[in-house]
Order: C-alpha cells, then structure tokens, then sequence
C-alpha cells in the first residue's frame, strides 16, 4: 500500500527540473543506520523526457522542461518511501519503484565493506528515505540541452515509446580484436552511431555501427580499472567533431587473469557493470538512448575469445540487454 | 530623446557550463565574482541533475580551477565558457 506525497513540488525559478525533495539511501543493520548517500534521479527524469519526445508530447527543441518530483511513501509513512513519481505539465507521469536505487544500494554496502564496518555474515536491509530540500538555487540558472540527435526513419514492428537497439556485427567483430590485443589491460573507447526516430509509430532504433578508442587519464588503465581524466574526454570530442559521427555509448573490457589463459575450461565470468561502470554510465552517457558494451571472458567462451553484453537505460535503471547483431533487441 | 543603456555591473558575471560533449549546458546569470568555483560547481550540479555520489571539475580553456578560488582569482570572467567534467574510473 503505498500513498503520494504531500508536498507541492514547485517549480524551480531556473527553470530546471523541480526538486521538493532530497533522496538517499540508507543501510541499516538490526535497525540502526549505518550510512546514507544521496541518490540522483536524473536517469528517472531522462527517462520520461525521452519518452515524452518520442511519443510527440514534447518537442525536440534542447529546452529542458520543468519536471515535479512526488515521493510514494512506503507503507510505514515518511520518510521511507516506495518509489518517486515523476511529473510534467505536458508531457505525462511515470512511477519509478525503489528499485531504482538499487544498484546505489549496493554501491554503498561494498564500500561499508571496504571500509571493515560491516562482515559478510551481517544481515543488512537498505531503504530510501525523501526529506524536503531546504536549499534553493544560489544564481539565476538556466539549463539547456542539444536536441537528441533523431534521424527520420522507419522502425518495423515497433511498440509506441520503446527503443531498439542493434548493434552491428562487424563492430562486435572490431570491438573483439581490440580487446583481444590488449589482453591483461582494460581498454576503452566510444560507441558510434545512429539514433532513428519513426514519427509514425512514435518510437526510436539505436544503430550502433562504429567505435574510437580513447586514450586513459592520468589514471592510467590497468586489469581492473581505465580513468577518464579531461584528456579522454578533449580526446572523445576531437574524434566526433573530426569525423561527424553520433556518440551513442561507449565500451571496455574486462581482461581475463592469467589463470584463465592457462585453463581453456575456466567458467569465470568477467563480464558484467561493476558499481564503478555504472557511476561512468550515468555521469559520461546520461542520454536514454545511450548504451554500454561491456567486453571480456565469459563463462561459456575461453579467455583467448571474448564475449560481450550490452547495457542500456530502461525505466531510470540501467539493464542487461540481449546482445543480438544485425537483428537487434526492443 | 531617450534611449536605453544596458549598464554592465563589473561584480556580475555570466557564465556557460557544459559537460564534455556539449550536450546539456547551464547558463548562469549575475554571479558575482567574488562567489567560488566550488559555489558555481554546486549551482551546476544541481541544474545539471549530477549524481551527488561523483566528484566532478570545472575546466576553463583546459585548466583544472582551484575550487577554493573566487572567480576573479582563477580567471574567469564574464562570458567564461567552462566544462563540467566527472572524476570516474570504470572498473
């Protein structure tokens, strides 16, 4: 049983997505609190304009529009809550389960792990808890934002506001040699492609036919990390401006150890989003239709040929998405 | 006859922020510049909707600003174009 929130979520005088509320999770053991860390609901919001331009109730103009946030409170009453709701004037609502906070959650029981506060014998429990913001714009702000960058088109057989996304077997082919040729360090690199836009049946196909690879940041890479520093990113945009291409995601790999070249039968799986993947994602590729390929020793593969899963934005989470070339997934 | 004259105020400034791909920009008006780099990163953010758990940077013609600085002292001046640019390794 879950009921709205009371709260008016008023608009924000910058003009930006109004916030009422502040968002966090909290790890609890035996009912104490044992952290909380703010959480974004950028992907929630990215999500119904995304759809909202789709569908046609929103133009496609770069104006970023005013959207309200509303907790649904958790049956026990504020501040926990079930889920938020999402809202605009024009172009509809969207309920977003606690759900989507999940993979945060987990982000913040690894780091307590990290840290020794807690032992994998505990029994922890995570909620999400909204308090009214009490802090309000310091300057006169307004947001903007590039039109998504739609390509007129056809989509067969689509279902109204969804998106497929088809990735290209030669590029899985490319993505594979590269990985291959840097075996024991991560690479990394953009995801090209196009973004079409069927007005007709108000829905959208990623087309993801080509890669750059981008250098590391003052990081460097290694087997179990590749930084993004402001050389990737001056590197990233020199590469899209020089050759026009549409940035529509990105990849890296996940090496495989040196005991799973010694071992053909090695049933480790490397690849999957690690919490640091997913903070990348949601910081460098926001946009709904952007997606993330992931690349490395799967179990059913030996080390020496890689396999890949894809990951894309659905209702304000990111998912595991069937990797299917030349036919793509809806 | 009258006209008009826009009187420019020398402690105002205005400021564009993009992110690295020039997507989603944040136009911000009348900051004084006495505020700080970390004051208009947290303004950014905010508009921006950055996640909160992310450490993020503000560049200005490829240099790292000082958030301890006010604008006056690390050089930016009014119709200042900077990035917002996250502090993230994949893993």
């Amino acid at each position: 049983m879950t009921r709205a929130g009371e709260g008016p979520s008023s608009p924000s005088p910058s003009g930006s997505t109004a916030m009422a509320y502040d968002f966090r999770v909290e790890i609890l053991r035996d009912g104490t609190r044992l952290s909380a860390v703010g959480v974004t609901l950028a992907p929630c919001f990215e999500d119904v304009r995304f759809r909202a331009v789709l569908e046609g109730r929103l133009p496609n103009d770069g104006t970023v529009p005013e959207l309200a946030t509303e907790p649904v409170w958790d049956e026990d009453g504020p501040p926990a809550v079930a889920g938020v709701r999402v809202c605009g004037a024009d172009h509809g609502e969207s309920t977003y389960g606690r759900e989507v906070f999940a993979t945060r959650a987990r982000a913040a029981i690894v780091e307590l792990l990290r840290r020794h506060e807690i032992s994998r014998d505990d029994t922890l429990a995570w909620r999400v808890v909204a308090t009214p913001r009490t802090t309000g714009p310091r300057f006169r702000t307004r947001p903007s934002r590039r039109p998504y960058p739609f390509r007129a088109g056809t989509v067969p057989d689509a279902r109204r506001g969804t998106l497929r996304i088809v990735v290209e077997e030669e590029l899985v082919r490319k993505i594979r040699a590269a990985v291959v040729a840097s075996p024991g360090v991560e690479c990394a690199g953009l995801l090209t492609g196009q973004l079409v836009h069927d007005r007709e049946c108000e829905a959208a196909a990623l087309v993801v036919n080509d890669h750059f690879a981008l250098p590391p940041g003052p990081g460097g890479a290694s087997g179990v990390h590749w930084s993004f520093g402001s050389v990737t990113f001056a590197a990233a945009r020199r590469s899209l401006e020089a050759s026009g291409a549409e940035c529509v995601g990105w990849f890296h790999s996940h090496p495989p150890c040196e005991r799973c070249h010694e071992n053909p039968a090695c049933r480790a799986d490397l690849v999957f989003l690690s919490r640091d993947d997913v903070e990348v994602h949601t910081a460098v590729f926001p946009a709904a239709y952007m997606v993330a390929l992931v690349a490395g020793k799967v179990a059913e593969r030996p080390a020496c040929d890689p396999g890949m899963r894809l990951f894309a934005w659905s209702g304000g989470g990111l998912t595991d998405v069937a990797l299917t070339p030349d036919r793509g997934t809806a | 006859m009258e006209q008009a004259v826009a009187i420019e105020r020398p402690d105002l400034v205005t400021l564009t922020v993009t992110d690295w791909d020039r997507t989603r920009r944040a136009h911000l008006e009348d900051v004084p510049s006495s505020a700080t780099v970390a004051e208009v990163l947290d303004e950014v953010r905010r508009v921006m909707e950055l996640a909160p758990e992310t450490s993020y940077q503000l560049v200005l013609d490829g240099r790292q600003l000082n958030q301890m600085e006010m604008l006056s002292e690390a050089g930016v001046g009014s119709g200042s174009v900077m990035e917002i640019l996250p502090e993230v390794h994949a893993g």
